[in-house]
């Protein structure tokens, strides 16, 4: 299976980046990028103070975010510290550019890229000056709506789905959360030859609504997701004050990619996952794991676009192993399977 | 027999050139529509080689007196009035007949057949399928409007319960004088052959005609695809405030508006488009 898995990965990205090397590149460009389009590179061209830079930010209220902004991008080479001033290193973006564009991938994950380059500098600023934004904001939405369309995205979850056994799913009863606009359930219903019962939930409604649209191929014919007879539609509490509307022992696979980083509940969901699944079912987790505690470009990431941050694969396997899930297994820091005792 | 009210007014014909005295009476029925929201009801008196149409406001004051040429209807068939819309309707190549059975009013712009002999499908207020002369018909109903439609050979047989729920959708007063209902209808037909599912699309925008829309055109701009093009130019050309019908007449062509309608739902689930007024 790790094998199948190594050459999956290594057709999707050209060539085999170790999956550090890899989230480093991707979301320090991105983070460059943001840097780059609110001015703040162009405002370090001489050295800036930290107080300096939060003046040219204005009315910022998440000073430890900035930080560690300027921290992976010191890491990253992109800045460079000096007595406690920070500079902008002309050299260490060329550097970043070329590595970007040594990843294959980037050709197809460039939809992401345009993304994070068109929807989230504005975000960014906002959240560092204290706003609050979940994945309903319209900048979220689409930056998640352009997922929906990346192939890179879709690689992930293939080989989110072939490490939970691929076919041998058909005929289970999957529930996928984190649903999004609709291309997850249709490429697990695709996969499994829409031989499943497939529950597709998210934590928005209109993200719900958008995905019943979602037009598949069925036997040669075009059909609307909420059409087929073998899928449900279900939203889920964004806050998570109210379970899962689901039964006990009701599923027998959950499959969520790139979703708890998003939340700083993520035990919560991890538990609403343990009570649906059946004894022994198989919760297979895409998300972006890190192996040292320090902060991430990965971390500064998500909360600069209202998410939460990366989990260390310690603090991950903790929380499964605390909700009951045992036989953990994971693959290159991003893909999860664990079975319910 | 149940109570009735009587309205007396003098009216001059246009085309007689005389004064006439008439009184009319009305059952509560008819009364009650007199005093609806519109305040407009119309009576109309066989002059011979015309009628007079005499229009009245919920008071029963004369609000308007025309005359107009007499058309024979079908037997069984009461005196259907054409309207012309107000607005230019698209052209479309499905024969689509306007009705609203309560004011005996239809629109056949884009009707190539005699639309009198076709009326009274519309009668029982039902969704139905007729054949005629070997053509289907189909008959979409809701309350006092219809729409009678020549199928097209290419649309499957879903289409019917599509343009159905599209029908329902429609919460504005008559078929035909509404332009903005007439042109996504139109539009919707237009497109349905080559995508069976434009009716339901196009049933989000038909229920919000009336409400006033915010855009966010800053982010839908910044989006290459799948806003691009003429529908990010027709965006632009409204104000950031708009009433939902205005976004639709603003369309240039069924083209135009089609890429609206496919992807209004979209933009408001993505919340570019938000409802700030119902």
């Amino acid at each position: 299976m790790k094998l199948k898995l190594y050459h999956k990965t290594k057709e999707g990205l050209g060539r085999l980046w170790s999956a550090e090397e890899l989230a480093n590149i991707t979301y320090t460009s991105y983070l460059t990028l943001i840097m780059e389009k609110i001015g703040l590179l162009s405002f370090l061209e001489t050295p800036k103070g930290f107080e300096d830079i939060e003046e040219f930010i204005g009315e910022v209220r998440r000073r430890d975010l900035l930080r560690n902004l300027l921290e992976v991008s010191v890491s990253g080479g992109v800045l460079q510290r000096n007595e406690g001033k920070f500079r902008v290193s002309w050299d260490g973006v060329e550097r970043l550019k070329s590595l970007k564009n040594q990843i294959d991938s980037f050709e197809d994950g460039d939809v992401v890229y345009r993304a994070a380059e068109t929807y989230l500098p504005k975000t960014a600023l906002e959240v560092l000056r204290g706003a609050e934004k979940d994945r309903s904001s319209p900048e979220i939405s689409l930056t998640y709506y352009w997922h929906d369309k990346s192939s890179i995205f879709r690689l992930g979850r293939e080989m989110l789905l072939m490490l939970g056994g691929g076919r041998r799913l058909k005929g289970k009863t999957v529930l996928d959360v984190g649903c999004r606009f609709g291309a997850e359930p249709s490429l697990i219903l695709e996969h499994l030859g829409y031989d499943c019962r497939l529950i597709a939930a998210d934590f928005y409604p209109q993200v719900v609504d958008e995905c019943m649209q979602k037009e598949v191929n069925k036997d040669g014919e075009i059909r609307r997701l909420f059409e087929l007879e073998n899928i449900s539609f279900v939203t889920l509490d964004p806050y998570l004050r109210e379970p899962f509307p689901l039964d006990d022992s009701s599923v027998d696979v959950v499959y969520t990619f790139q979703v708890l980083q998003w939340y700083s509940s993520a035990h919560r969901l991890i538990e609403e996952f343990s009570r649906v699944l059946k004894r022994k079912g198989i919760l297979l987790v895409g998300i972006p794991l890190k192996e040292r505690e320090e902060v991430t470009a990965q971390d500064v990431f998500y909360a600069l676009a209202g998410g939460y941050r990366g989990f260390t694969v310690k603090e991950f396997k903790d929380m499964l192993k605390e909700a009951g899930f045992t036989r953990i297994q994971i693959f290159r820091l991003s893909f999860v399977k664990a079975k319910k005792r | 027999m149940g109570e009735t009210f009587q309205l007396s007014f003098t009216v001059f014909c246009p085309e007689c050139k005389e004064d006439y005295n008439y009184r009319v009476f009305i059952d509560r029925e008819k009364y009650g529509l007199l005093q609806e929201a519109e305040g407009i009801t119309s009576f109309f008196f066989d002059h011979g080689s015309h009628f007079l149409e005499v229009s009245l406001n919920g008071k029963g004051n004369v609000m308007e007196v025309k005359a107009v040429p007499w058309v024979q209807a079908p037997e069984g068939v009461s005196v259907w009035r054409r309207n012309s819309p107000y607005f230019p309707v698209p052209n479309s190549s499905v024969d689509t007949l306007f009705v609203n059975r309560r004011k005996r009013v239809y629109c056949d712009v884009n009707w190539r057949d005699d639309a009198l002999s076709f009326l009274p499908l519309a009668e029982s207020g039902r969704n139905a399928k007729y054949l005629v002369d070997g053509k289907e018909y189909w008959v979409l109903a809701h309350g006092s409007n219809a729409v009678i439609i020549k199928r097209c050979e290419l649309w499957k047989d879903d289409v019917f319960n599509r343009l159905s729920a599209l029908m329902k959708e429609f919460r504005g007063g008559d078929v035909t004088m509404d332009p903005a209902f007439q042109r996504i209808f139109l539009s919707v037909l237009e497109a349905s052959a080559d995508d069976a599912y434009i009716a339901l699309d196009a049933a989000r925008l038909m229920s919000d005609l009336g409400k006033t829309v915010a855009i966010n055109l800053d982010l839908i701009t910044l989006s290459p695809v799948p806003f691009g093009g003429e529908l990010v130019e027709l965006l632009s050309s409204v104000e950031y405030e708009t009433l939902v019908d205005f976004l639709v007449l603003s369309a240039n062509g069924m083209r135009e508006l089609i890429k609206l309608l496919k992807s209004y739902r979209l933009l408001k689930n993505l919340n570019l488009i938000k409802i700030i007024e119902e």
